[in-house]
C-alpha cells in the first residue's frame, strides 16, 4: 500500500513537472483553429484591401488587416474576400462548426477558386467527407499523445489503448467537479487535474464530470439494447458502446432538445453530443427545451453552461425538477389552461413556443454579477476605498494613504479597483485587502456596472466608502447615492481640476461634484484652496460647506535632521555657478515652456531638469539654452543631487499641492514657486519666494535672482518651509483629521 | 371559518379588470365545486370611474369592493388582509389572470405546508414581452440565495396562511428615497424568517406586461429594495 501510495506521489511530482514546462498546454491544446495552415498561406487567399474597405474599424487602426481577420476577425463572422459569405459556408460547408477559421477550411476543403459557389452534391459530399476524416483525424491525433503523456510517465498506457478516446473526454471534464472529489485547491491547474484524471482515474473508469450521470446511462443502456454493463464501469461502458451510437449520458442533454434548439444543426452528420461538448458550450449554444442559458459578458465570467452543468449535473432533485417542468410544459393540461386564459383574455397566446426562464439561469448580468461576488475576500470591512487603479500617481499614493491609516484608526479596510487592473505600487498599500473589479466590469455597460458596484457595497455594508477618483464609483452615488447613504457614509477626494487646451476647468471637482455632493457625508480635498473655491462657486451655507474637509497629504519621507539648505549654502562656492532643480511633467500644466524662458533670461544659473510628456504631445527639445540639462523622470528624490544645488524652481499654471514640493520642503529645500491652486498654503513669504500665476519669466528670474542673492534667507525660509511640513504634512496630524471625520459621521 | 379570502388589487387598468375578475371567477367556481369556502375581496387604490365601473360590473355584488387612497400596491394588498376572514389568502393583480385551478391546487398544497408561501408553478407573461417565468422551490436545487439579493424570483400574486401576510404587511413603497418593490422585499423578509416559497405543481399565473405599470415606474426611478 505504501509503495503504491509513494509510485502516485511520484507520478504527481512529475505531473506537475510537465505542467510547469508548458508541455502539457501544448498536449492539450485544442486542434489549431486554421487546420496547420500559415499566415502566408491565408495571406494568398485573403484580400487586405476589400477587408479594410469593408471594415473602417480596422482601416482607422493599426493593425495589419491579415492579422486583425486571424486574431479577430474570422470569429467576428467578417469576409476574408469580396462574395465571401460567412454565415452560409459555415452553414453548408463546415457543419455550423464556429472554432474552426472558414477562410483556412475554405483554403483546405473548398473549391481553388477565389470564391465559393454552388456547386453539385457530389463534390460537396466529397468536402464533407474530407472535412469530417481531418477532424477526427485530430482525435486520433490527441489520443495519441495523451498515451504518449502517460507513457512518458511509466504508467501503462494499454488499459486505454483499447478506448475511443477523443477531445470529448477534454470537455467533458471538469476540473471544479475534480478538485472536489480529490479535495485540490485551486493552486492545481485545470490541466493538472486533468492529467491526473488521466492518469490515474480514467483506467479505474471514474467519470471525468458531472455531464455523465450513471444511473440515466444505465437506463438508457438497457432502452437501447446495449450489451450489459456487468462489472465494467458505466463510463467506460459508454465510451464503447453509448458514445458511438451518440446516447447522451446526461439528463440535461438529448439531442432532440439541441437539434429544436438549433435548426442550424440538423443536417450536422456527426455526433450532436460530441457537436455540444466541443463546440456548442463555447459557442453558448441552447440546449435545454425548458430554460434558456444566458452567460455573462465579463472577460472572465465562467461559461454559464459548464456552470449548469456542473452544479446539477449529478444533481437528482435538478433532475427532477427539470423533468417535471418539461412534462408540464408540452402537456395537454398546460394546453387546456392557457386556452381557458385565452377564452378570458386572447392577448394571452396558446403558442406556448416561448422563451422560458428559470431564475437565475436566464439572466447575463447576474452571471457577471455571480462571478464577482465570488472576487470578494472574506471578512467584514469597516471602510471601503475605491480607487480607478494604482498607477505612480498622486491620487493612487494618497489613496494608499487613506487605506493604511483607515485600517490604523478604525478596522479593516476594503481597496477596490474599479476602472483598470494597474497595481503598480501594492507596498503604498501595505498589507490591505485588495480586490480588482475592472476586469469584471470591462464588458458591462454603464448601468451594469453602476447596478454591480451598488450591490457589491449593499453587500459588504461598511460604516464608510470613501472613492478616490474612481469615475465608476461617482457614476454609481449619482444613480444610487439616495440608497448607498442610507447604511454608509460617503466620502469622495477632489483633487485640483485639470484644464482643457481652451483653459476650461475640466475633471472630477467638476463634473463629479455637484451631482454627488447631496449624497456625500464629507467631500476631502488635499488644499484649502479647493474646498473655498468649491464652497464659493456653489455658494454653500455654513452646513453644507463643512462637508468641505481639506486634509494635507503626509509627506512620504521623515524630515531630514539637517536640512538640505545647510549643505548647499556650505557648499555653493565651490559651484562655479548657481544651480537649480526643475522637475515634472512636460505637459501644459507644468509650463516646461516657462521653464526653458526662465533660463534663457538667467544665463548664469544652471537649471537641471527631470522629467518628459505624459499627457501632453512631447515639446519641442531641439533648440534647449545651453544651461539647462535634460534627465528621465526621477524614480526616487535620492536620484537628485539635492545638496550640490541651490534650489528648486516649479513653474506651474494650476496644481493642489503637488507632492514634490511637500517632499522637497520636508527635506528643507529652498524654493521659487508659482502661486498655484494650494502652492500658497506651503510656500509664502516665509517659507520660499512665491510668484503669481501669470507673470513672466523675468518675475520669475527676479525670484530666483533673490533667493540666490539672500544665502542666509534661503536658510531661515527653507528651514520654516520644514517646519511647516512637518506641523501639516505629518502622518498622525492626517490620521487626526480623519479620526475627526469619522468621528462626526458617527 | 373561510377558506380563502382572494384579493384582487386594482388601480387605474380599466377594462381589463374585467377580464381580471372573469379569470378569478372562473377559479373561485372551480374551487367551489370542489368544496372549498371564498371570499372575494377587490381592493380599488387611487381608481378611475371606468375601472370602478367595471370592477362593479364585474363581481356584482359577489365582492366587497373597498376603496383605498394609498397610492401603493403593498399597501393596497394590506388593505385587503385586513379585511380577510379566511385561513388563507392569495392576490391578483388588476389586469393580471390566474390558470382556472390555481386555487384548488394551491389550497391544497397550502393545507398540507401551511408554514409556506404558494406561487404558480410558472407565469406566461404576456402583452409588450412574451416568456415563460418558473417560479422556483426555495428548498429546490435551483434556489440561489445570492440571487434574491439582485434580483425577484416570485411575484406577489402568492397564496399563503393570512397570518403571514399579518405579520408581515407589505412595505409602501417609497421612490423618492429611491426604495420600492415591495414584493421583493416581502420575499426576502420571508425568506429571511425561514419561510419557504414554493411552486404549486401545474399551475399558471398570466402576467401582462404594459408600459405605466408600477413596476416599471420603480424602475424608470432607479429604485432599489430596502436594504434591511
Amino acid at each position: 500500500m505504501g509503495r503504491v501510495a509513494g509510485e502516485r506521489e511520484l507520478r504527481i511530482r512529475m505531473i506537475e513537472k510537465f505542467v510547469q514546462r508548458s508541455f502539457l498546454d501544448r498536449k492539450l491544446a485544442k486542434a489549431p483553429e486554421f487546420l496547420g495552415l500559415g499566415r502566408d498561406r491565408l495571406g494568398e487567399y485573403f484580400d487586405a484591401e476589400f477587408y479594410k474597405l469593408e471594415y473602417p474599424d480596422v482601416a482607422s487602426g493599426r493593425i495589419d488587416p491579415l492579422l486583425h481577420y486571424m486574431k479577430f476577425g474570422w470569429r467576428e463572422n467578417r469576409a476574408p474576400f469580396s462574395g465571401f459569405d460567412v454565415d452560409g459556408y459555415v452553414a453548408t460547408q463546415m457543419n455550423g462548426d464556429r472554432q474552426t477559421c472558414p477562410l483556412a477550411h475554405y483554403i483546405r476543403f473548398g473549391p481553388a477558386k477565389p470564391a465559393p459557389v454552388p456547386c453539385d452534391a457530389k463534390a460537396q459530399d466529397e468536402r464533407h467527407n474530407g472535412y469530417l476524416r481531418w477532424y477526427q483525424s485530430q482525435d486520433e491525433n490527441w489520443a495519441q499523445e495523451m498515451l504518449n503523456l502517460l507513457d512518458a510517465l511509466g504508467m501503462d498506457a494499454g488499459r486505454l489503448s483499447d478506448l475511443p478516446l477523443g477531445r470529448h473526454l477534454q470537455a467533458m471534464f471538469s476540473p471544479q467537479h475534480y478538485r472536489r472529489q480529490q479535495g485540490l485547491g485551486p493552486e492545481v491547474s485545470d490541466n493538472e487535474c486533468f492529467l491526473r484524471y488521466i492518469a490515474f482515474d480514467l483506467p479505474e473508469g471514474v467519470e471525468p464530470g458531472p455531464f455523465f450521470h450513471e444511473p440515466t446511462y444505465r437506463r438508457k443502456a438497457v432502452e437501447h439494447g446495449l450489451p450489459p454493463i456487468r462489472d465494467e464501469s458505466a463510463f467506460l461502458h459508454w465510451m464503447r458502446h453509448g458514445q458511438p451510437l451518440d446516447i447522451s449520458p446526461s439528463p440535461l442533454f438529448s439531442t432532440e432538445s439541441y437539434l429544436r434548439a438549433n435548426k442550424d444543426l440538423e443536417e450536422f452528420r456527426w455526433s450532436k453530443i460530441t457537436h455540444f461538448l466541443l463546440h456548442g458550450i463555447d459557442e453558448k449554444r441552447q440546449f435545454l427545451p425548458e430554460a434558456v442559458i444566458e452567460h455573462g459578458i465579463g472577460v472572465d465570467t465562467p461559461n454559464s453552461t459548464r456552470r449548469f452543468i456542473d452544479a446539477h449535473g449529478h444533481d437528482r432533485s435538478a433532475h427532477d425538477e427539470l423533468a417535471a417542468m418539461r412534462r408540464f410544459l408540452g402537456s395537454q393540461r398546460m394546453r387546456d389552461l392557457v386556452g381557458k386564459a385565452n377564452d378570458c383574455d386572447p392577448d394571452v397566446t396558446t403558442n406556448l413556443d416561448l422563451p422560458a426562464y428559470l431564475p437565475p439561469w436566464h439572466e447575463r448580468a447576474y452571471a457577471d454579477f455571480k462571478h464577482t461576488l465570488g472576487l470578494l475576500p472574506g471578512g467584514a470591512y469597516r471602510s471601503v476605498v475605491l480607487i480607478p487603479f494604482c498607477k505612480v500617481g498622486g491620487a493612487d499614493y494618497v489613496a494608499g494613504i487613506l487605506a493604511r491609516t483607515l485600517s490604523e484608526i478604525d478596522g479593516p479596510v476594503l481597496v477596490v479597483q474599479t476602472d483598470q487592473a494597474d497595481w503598480a505600487r501594492p507596498d503604498w498599500f501595505d498589507d490591505v485587502a485588495r480586490v480588482d473589479l475592472s476586469g469584471a466590469m470591462a464588458a458591462l455597460d454603464q448601468d451594469g456596472r453602476t447596478r454591480t458596484l451598488y450591490e457589491f457595497l449593499r453587500r459588504l455594508r461598511p460604516a464608510h466608502v470613501f472613492n478616490v477618483n474612481s469615475q465608476l464609483t461617482f457614476q454609481t452615488i449619482q444613480r444610487f447615492g439616495r440608497q448607498l447613504s442610507t447604511f454608509a457614509q460617503l466620502h469622495a477626494y477632489y483633487f485640483c481640476a485639470d484644464r482643457t487646451p481652451s483653459g476650461d476647468e475640466a475633471g472630477h471637482p467638476v463634473s463629479n461634484f455637484a451631482p454627488v455632493f447631496e449624497h456625500l457625508t464629507t467631500a476631502i480635498t488635499d488644499s484649502v484652496e479647493l474646498a473655498e473655491t468649491l464652497g464659493a462657486r456653489f455658494m454653500l451655507p455654513p452646513d453644507l460647506a463643512r462637508r468641505l474637509r481639506p486634509i494635507y497629504t503626509p509627506a512620504r519621507t521623515e524630515p531630514s535632521a539637517v536640512p538640505v539648505v545647510e549643505a548647499q549654502v556650505r557648499g555653493a562656492e565651490n559651484r562655479k555657478r548657481p544651480v537649480l532643480i526643475w522637475a515634472g511633467r512636460f505637459d501644459r500644466q507644468k509650463r516646461f515652456d516657462l521653464l526653458l524662458d526662465v533660463a534663457r533670461s538667467l544665463q548664469e544659473v544652471d537649471f537641471l531638469c527631470w522629467g518628459k510628456a505624459v499627457l501632453d504631445p512631447a515639446p519641442d527639445l531641439s533648440d534647449l539654452p545651453g544651461n539647462v540639462t535634460l534627465h528621465d523622470p526621477f524614480t526616487s528624490y535620492g536620484d537628485l543631487p539635492l545638496e550640490e544645488v541651490d534650489g528648486f524652481l516649479y513653474t506651474s499654471d494650476w496644481d493642489g499641492i503637488p507632492t514634490v514640493l511637500i517632499e522637497l520642503g520636508a527635506m528643507g529645500m529652498p524654493i521659487v514657486a508659482s502661486t498655484a491652486g494650494g502652492v500658497p498654503e506651503l510656500i509664502d513669504e516665509t517659507t520660499g519666494w512665491p510668484v503669481p500665476v501669470g507673470s513672466t519669466a523675468e518675475d520669475y528670474a527676479t525670484a530666483v535672482k533673490d533667493m540666490l542673492a539672500a544665502p542666509r534667507d534661503r536658510i531661515a525660509r527653507a528651514v520654516a518651509l520644514r517646519h511647516r511640513v512637518t506641523e501639516r504634512h505629518s502622518g498622525q496630524s492626517y490620521a487626526s483629521a480623519l479620526s475627526e471625520i469619522l468621528q462626526e459621521a458617527s | 371559518m373561510t377558506d380563502i379570502s382572494i384579493i384582487i388589487t386594482a388601480h387605474r387598468e380599466g377594462i381589463l379588470a374585467g377580464a381580471t375578475i372573469r379569470s378569478a371567477l372562473d377559479a373561485i367556481a372551480h374551487a367551489e365545486a370542489e368544496g372549498a369556502t371564498t371570499q372575494c375581496i377587490v381592493v380599488l387604490d387611487r381608481t378611475d370611474a371606468l375601472t370602478r365601473s367595471v370592477v362593479a360590473s364585474g363581481v356584482s355584488g359577489r365582492a366587497e369592493v373597498i376603496e383605498t387612497d394609498h397610492g401603493d400596491p403593498g399597501l393596497s394588498r394590506n388593505s385587503g388582509i385586513k379585511a380577510a376572514t379566511g385561513r388563507f389568502a392569495t392576490f391578483l393583480d388588476g389586469d393580471d389572470l390566474w390558470s382556472e385551478n390555481w386555487l384548488l391546487a394551491a389550497w391544497g398544497a397550502a393545507c398540507d405546508r401551511p408554514e409556506a408561501v404558494w406561487h404558480s408553478h410558472c407565469n406566461i407573461v404576456f402583452g409588450q414581452q412574451r416568456n415563460i417565468w418558473w417560479h422556483v422551490d426555495s428548498e429546490g436545487p435551483f434556489y440561489d440565495p445570492d440571487y434574491l439579493g439582485w434580483a425577484n424570483y416570485w411575484d406577489a400574486m402568492s397564496f399563503a396562511a393570512t397570518e403571514i401576510y399579518r405579520t408581515l404587511p407589505f412595505r409602501a413603497n417609497d421612490l423618492t428615497a429611491g426604495f420600492g418593490h415591495e414584493d421583493w422585499h416581502w420575499n426576502v423578509q420571508t425568506i429571511e424568517l425561514g419561510i419557504a416559497h414554493k411552486p404549486v405543481p401545474e399551475t399558471l399565473h398570466f402576467k401582462r406586461r404594459r408600459a405605466r405599470s408600477q413596476m416599471s415606474l420603480v424602475s424608470k426611478h432607479d429604485a432599489v429594495i430596502w436594504p434591511d
